[in-house]
């Protein structure tokens, strides 16, 4: 909520612009950005790190939501501030990355943006319901008409994933979107209304035997290695490409931020992301911290970008 | 294992703190509910950073606080200032406005507090006696379903308009096409943004019905100047002091069956996610409208009107929950952002919410519980004093109003793009009076339309393109179906003389 | 509600309706040019309300049937919701102070604006006496200050004047 007064402040900000940086960050609050409403799981990451970045860095960090136009409008927030260091932001990742990718116009280019760090990593997993008597992906494909999967908009990353994988695997479906969240999407699958979802496996835990109620079973993990015990990995079917599909927690800021404040900014994160309070929260709620400094973030960036272009037509939407 | 859980809770509100808390949740509901365009989904967006440093528990005591209150405070306006405080609050001024200047605010108030809190109560129960059954509930409920509801839900908008029916249905019609802006969820493609970024998720509901109830309101009520009480009826009501207040009570007791009916549509309508108390409050009303006997003194005063809204919009808040403990959904914008605060605290609400957070939950019942009958009884208390709000100055009413609704609307999501939407929307809602096309009917509309386009979409792909057969072979579908025709026909039907058609049959 | 029998000229005028036909036409006009699936629902609607449009201007012109429409169609304007009847220039006046709350809301920011805005309408609109209209806006001074800035820590819109980023940050 934290807006910058103007007027003198500005003019003296200016001044000692150079002597700021050395010092950074003592002199000013932090802005975390998160482009979305409170209490998503965008806010939640960045309050939680929040406390463990304050002792850190050593000043306050002000998380501020920017909602709306789908996170690109906190985005473009972020990429107006100064590059000082006391703006940055989350990012959703690939989901800002389809859109540029499918000629959306954010207000903002992706590789203008400084990437300083990765947070957290969740991965895909293909779930049908436990009575379903459907065991693998052949079973899913070989229906004798299209295979019905659930989601929530069609330029949700969850969705575009969705249609790439079984691009990929060259099995016909119809993807049924327009669920109010993710959990209804899962719903549709348990009620018989669509045969599968693909979805996070954090998410998809709550439906699964052992974790959660065993309405669910998961077929496939979208991973490289078997991160289910029993459950094919993309490896096991032959297309270990599918792995590529993630959903990232990415921290960036304003373009031209010096490698200074920016490698300030990424040890604070580090830090953070070590910290008790913060590991605790992750492993209570399921989340998988994957820390990547801002270098590999970088190149994890350029990665999906070209990942995703290669299947910009599987991506484009438009019946 | 219920029960026991909900007398712990009972207990551990007692305890000085939680009330505490559990108070604050209902003065700051009050006064949010009260004040158009800030309603309980901006009262608890605007806590969840609050509460972010408080235990889990004393935030739900917190949130059931404020979104037990909000829908009584919000009554108040609407009888006092035919401005409803929260949108839901809207179908209580048809009924509720008049008798306020008829002099019988007191007696509208009194209904309304009653209402309120045994709507809840009512609500509240059904909740808990659905608990067990609740998996059951929510997966009868498909896309199929949702469809037939929101039509349920227009069919009604077109005999509930008397003498305005072709205004109302292209009202509706507008409300439609404000609903189908932005992304569409099944192509991605973006429909009527003319290229504005901010369009993309849609025309924001909170500052459309902002602009449409207050802000239009209060230029209508500018023209028309004075107070809000006619000169006439002043007197009157100084004569009547505010005895109605206990009349009011007795009325809801003495018309029973709209209040029972009222909770029900509230508490089926609250569990359905995305239709909200808005569309609940409406149905309840209509229908009441439609079945009365005296159904020609609806509009004019008449206290059923008063009754039938209220109990629904509180009742849908014990329905919101449905989805919540059966899966850990929410069903309304008020238990999406009381989600939020879970998530918050680390807890990730999903179908064992209620095995993993039974204090939480059955924390959030009882703060519910206790705050409907918390606001109810301070409203009675203050009703005397809130009465004065119509002898007011309307030159002091309408500005102070109309900055502090567009501050609600701005502090929902900090966007300055939201409070230009609510003074654009508000102008034109203006016009909408004074040409007298009723905004109800788009406001359900542009509430239903989203929901009935995408659970259309959904069915027609799922049945692979077979809907009428795929939804006839689903029993409530079927029900809604014939429920939606009947909707539609009675009207006629009462036209036709029925006694003399039977009489000549015989 | 009390009924008139009489609604005013420019209330049942043929005006209103042909510009909601107007609106209905391009808006199915739009909506044909997108998708199929994206298609159906807006032209649908778009189209009914054409339909209904042409007989909102039929019921108030003079063509033949006009009556039976209204009789049929319910487009009497027996009972109003807005009673009164304010001449064009208090209106356009009334309009305008709303936009200017807006405006200065846009320009100066919310906290400044509202103990401004509310003071000047009571003071200019509703000739209340200096006390009366400066005790108002203080009084919503205090509200907007209370309750957001300090109760809930919340940073009401400072103003154009006072914000980086300008209109984009909206």
């Amino acid at each position: 909520m934290k807006k910058i007064l103007v007027t003198g402040a500005t003019a003296i900000a200016l001044t000692v612009g150079g002597a700021a940086q050395a010092e950074f960050p003592t002199d000013d609050n932090i802005t975390f950005v998160i482009p979305y409403s409170p209490g998503g799981g965008f806010d939640t990451i960045v309050r939680q790190f929040a406390p463990a970045l304050e002792t850190a860095m050593g000043t306050t960090v002000v998380p501020e939501n920017i909602s709306g136009a789908g996170g690109a409008r906190g985005g473009q927030a972020v990429h107006r501030s100064d590059p000082d260091g006391y703006t940055i932001g989350i990012y959703n990742i690939p989901g800002l990355t389809v859109n540029e990718v499918t000629g959306r116009d954010q207000g903002f280019k992706l590789d203008e943006v400084t990437w300083i760090a990765n947070l957290a990593v969740a991965t895909y997993g293909l779930a049908v319901a436990v009575d379903s008597g459907i065991n693998s992906v052949e079973d899913l494909c070989a229906m004798g008409q299209p295979t019905k999967l659930s989601d929530t908009g069609a330029t949700s990353t969850a969705s575009v994933t969705t249609r790439i994988t079984f691009g990929i695997l060259e099995c016909d479906i119809v993807d049924v979107t327009g669920y109010a969240g993710s959990n209804d999407a899962m719903i549709a699958v348990i009620s018989g209304e669509v045969n599968a979802t693909i979805k996070p496996i954090s998410s998809l835990a709550k439906y699964l035997d052992g974790s959660g109620t065993g309405d669910l079973k998961l077929i496939l993990t979208l991973t490289e290695d078997e991160a289910v015990t029993g459950v094919p990995s993309a490896t096991d079917i032959g297309h270990p490409e599918l792995a590529k599909f993630t959903l990232n927690r990415v921290i960036g800021g304003p373009p031209g931020m010096t490698t200074e404040v920016v490698a300030a900014i990424e040890e604070g994160l580090r830090a953070a992301s070590e910290d008790p309070s913060v590991t605790s929260w992750a492993d209570g709620a399921g989340i998988s911290l994957a820390f990547m400094g801002a270098a590999a973030t970088a190149s994890m960036m350029d990665d999906l970008s070209s990942f995703y272009e290669q299947y910009k037509d599987l991506a484009a939407t438009a019946e | 294992m219920g029960l026991d859980a909900l007398f712990e809770a009972f207990l551990a509100v007692l305890n000085g703190g939680s009330l505490l808390f559990l108070m604050a949740g209902v003065l700051l509901g009050l006064t949010f509910g009260v004040i158009p365009g800030l309603g309980g989904t901006t009262a608890l967006a605007l806590l969840i950073p609050v509460t972010y440093t408080l235990e889990p528990l004393d935030a739900m005591y917190l949130a059931g606080g404020v979104m037990g209150a909000t829908s009584f405070g919000g009554s108040i306006s609407a009888i006092l200032l035919n401005t409803p405080g929260t949108a839901p609050n809207a179908a209580t001024t048809f009924d509720g406005y008049p008798l306020a200047r008829q002099g019988k605010a007191g007696l509208a108030i009194g209904a309304s507090a009653t209402a309120s809190a045994l709507g809840g109560l009512i609500g509240l129960f059904t909740l808990l006696l659905f608990i067990p059954v609740a998996r059951e509930v929510v997966l009868s409920f498909g896309s199929s379903e949702f469809f037939l509801l929101t039509i349920l839900g227009l069919a009604a908008i077109a005999v509930s308009v008397k003498g305005k029916l072709l205004r109302g249905l292209i009202a509706a019609c507008i409300g439609l096409l404000l609903a189908f802006t932005g992304a569409n969820q099944f192509t991605g493609e973006t429909r009527f943004t003319g290229g504005m970024n901010y369009l993309w998720d849609g025309i924001p509901l909170v500052p459309a019905l902002t602009g449409l109830f207050a802000i239009s309101q209060m230029i209508e009520l500018a023209l028309k100047g004075g107070s809000v009480a006619d000169e006439e009826t002043r007197s009157a009501a100084e004569n009547m002091k505010i005895t109605g207040v206990g009349e009011g009570i007795l009325a809801v007791f003495k018309h029973w069956p709209v209040l029972l009916r009222g909770s029900l549509i509230g508490t089926v309508i609250g569990a359905i996610p995305g239709l909200g108390g808005t569309v609940a409050s409406f149905l309840s009303y209509s229908s009441t409208a439609q079945t009365a006997k005296d159904r020609d003194t609806f509009g004019k005063g008449n206290i059923k009107g008063v009754i039938a809204p209220e109990a629904a919009n509180n009742a849908k808040d014990g329905g919101s929950l449905i989805p919540t403990v059966a899966f850990g959904i929410p069903g309304s914008a008020e238990t999406a952002v009381f989600l939020g605060i879970l998530v918050l605290h680390g807890i990730e609400p999903g179908p064992q919410i209620l095995l993993q957070n039974e204090r939480e939950i059955y924390g959030l019942i009882v703060a519910l519980t206790v705050s409907a009958i918390g606001a109810s009884v301070l409203g009675l208390i203050f009703a005397r004093f809130l009465v004065l709000i119509t002898r007011i100055d309307v030159n002091i009413v309408v500005p102070v109003v109309v900055t502090l609704s567009l501050t609600g609307v701005y502090v929902l999501e900090g966007r300055m793009a939201d409070v230009a939407v609510a003074t654009i929307i508000g102008i034109f809602g203006y016009l909408m009076i004074r040409f007298d096309y009723p905004r109800l009917t788009l406001v359900i509309a542009f509430v239903l339309g989203e929901i009935a386009e995408r659970s259309y979409h959904q069915v027609r792909l799922i049945s692979d393109g077979n809907v009428l057969e795929y939804m006839l072979g689903r029993p409530i579908s079927v029900i809604l179906i014939v429920a939606t025709i009947v909707t539609f026909f009675l009207p006629a039907m009462r036209k036709i003389p029925w006694r003399r058609l039977t009489g000549s049959a015989s | 509600m009390k009924e008139t029998p009489q609604a005013p000229r420019m209330v049942t005028s043929i005006w209103p309706a042909v510009l909601l036909l107007a609106f209905a036409v391009v808006m199915f006009l739009i909506a044909r040019g997108y998708s199929a699936t994206s298609a159906r629902f807006p032209a649908m609607v778009a189209g009914a309300m054409i339909v209904l449009a042409v007989f909102d201007v039929w019921s108030r012109s003079k063509i033949p049937g006009a009556q039976v429409v209204e009789t049929f169609g319910g487009t009497g304007f027996r009972q109003r919701e807005m009673m009164h009847n304010p001449t064009f220039a208090n209106q356009a006046e009334c309009l305008g102070w709303i936009a200017g709350a807006f405006a200065m809301m846009a320009t100066v920011g919310i906290l400044a604006a509202s103990p401004i805005f509310c003071a000047a309408y009571a003071r200019l609109r509703g000739k209340l006496t200096l006390a009366v209209s400066a005790g108002v806006g203080i009084g919503v001074l205090i509200f907007q200050f209370a309750v957001f800035e300090w109760a809930l820590n919340y940073e009401l819109y400072r103003g154009l004047f006072f914000t980086k980023g300008g209109v984009n940050a909206w």
